[in-house]
């Protein structure tokens, strides 16, 4: 038992260490640590699984150590800055207002054919019009266009902007929720009122019924099972 | 950071579990090890009844800790230590004192094996 945990805590922060150094490019929306943990969980708990002979105790003590360290080490992380950049780095501008940052895209082993694909997933072909590209600490690059090239707002074009109202869920194949319904500001009798008007015998009749609180419903039959 | 708390305790508690499971199996090996080697003297000394009575209170010491066993010692070990326990039964039963004593020597090497298999040593955590 103690091997194992020593065992799980030394690969942990070696894997950690590691995949740092290996850059953010590696991680893909995955804050490091968690990639860490994801990489090793999925082959510990398939290890006892597989072979009948390792105790399931040496896989759960592995895991609950692995889930301990990576709960620490985020309680650290949002305490102490200065660990947070030591070990998840900070982001970094591949493009400043125009101009390629050769020596961070070196750095962060980004290719510019990576780059450039990255920049055309999010419709950009032209580095003249990214204002920044920012390769976040969970390895994305978000890209920040130029003013002129940004999309137009309704603040802009000085369009009203209303409320965009919440469709709230009262049915759901043929539940009534009463926790929306009472968010919503109705009762169970104006629902079956609702549902006896769109030709429904009750609830159970109803696949989807939603409403927002101006009273804008949406509403879908339950259809017969095949 | 409550949480992170309540992960350092947990992983507090495990490390603290596992040192006692150390010591735990420490005296437990060790009442193992006293018993074969009790029973070993008495083969030597020719008394093969005696050194069997002596072998199946070790034996019961064994299976009574069935559950601890294969719930924290890999099943090879278990199972190795078991078939050990019985080559050197059936040695005995056969009044054949010294082909017992390769069987003593089979038996006393795997309880030493489960006992140095949890000791925190760098060849055993490398």
């Amino acid at each position: 038992m103690a091997i194992v945990l020593l065992r799980t805590i030394i690969i942990f922060t070696v894997l950690l260490l590691c995949m740092r150094l290996m850059g953010k490019r590696q991680l893909g929306e995955l804050e490091l640590s968690e990639l860490v943990v994801s990489v090793l969980v999925a082959d510990l708990a398939s290890l006892p699984l597989q072979d009948i002979g390792i105790p399931l105790m040496n896989g759960l003590v592995a895991i609950l150590t692995l889930f301990c360290l990576e709960l620490i080490l985020s309680g650290l992380v949002l305490r102490f800055g200065r660990l947070r950049t030591a070990l998840f780095g900070k982001p970094c501008f591949l493009v400043e207002k125009g101009v390629i940052n050769q020596r961070e895209l070196h750095k962060n082993r980004f290719t510019l054919d990576e780059l450039t694909e990255e920049l055309r997933r999010q419709s950009v072909t032209d580095l003249r019009i990214v204002e920044y590209a920012v390769l976040e600490t969970d390895g994305t690059l978000n890209v920040i266009l130029i003013p002129s090239a940004r999309p137009v707002t309704a603040g802009q074009m000085g369009v009203a902007d209303e409320e965009t109202p919440w469709p709230y869920v009262l049915i759901s194949d043929g539940r009534i929720l009463t926790e929306n319904l009472r968010k919503c500001g109705r009762d169970e009798a104006w629902l079956r009122e609702e549902c006896r008007l769109r030709g429904m015998r009750g609830p159970e009749d109803v696949f989807l019924f939603t409403c927002t609180a101006s009273g804008t419903v949406y509403f879908a039959a339950r259809e017969e099972k095949p | 950071m409550k949480k992170a708390a309540v992960a350092g305790a947990l992983l507090l508690g495990m490390l603290v579990l596992s040192f006692w499971n150390i010591r735990y199996l420490d005296r437990f090996t060790d009442e193992l090890t006293a018993g074969v080697e009790l029973s070993r003297a008495r083969c030597r000394e020719g008394d093969l009844s005696g050194a069997r009575r002596v072998l199946g209170e070790a034996k019961e010491l064994w299976s009574s800790a069935r559950g601890y066993t294969h719930i924290f010692i890999r099943h090879a070990e278990v199972d190795a230590a078991a078939d050990a326990f019985c080559e050197l039964f059936s040695a005995l039963e056969s009044e054949n004192g010294e082909g017992a004593e390769g069987a003593y020597e089979r038996l006393l090497y795997h309880i030493r094996c489960i006992d140095e298999m949890e000791h925190v040593t760098w060849e055993a955590v490398f």
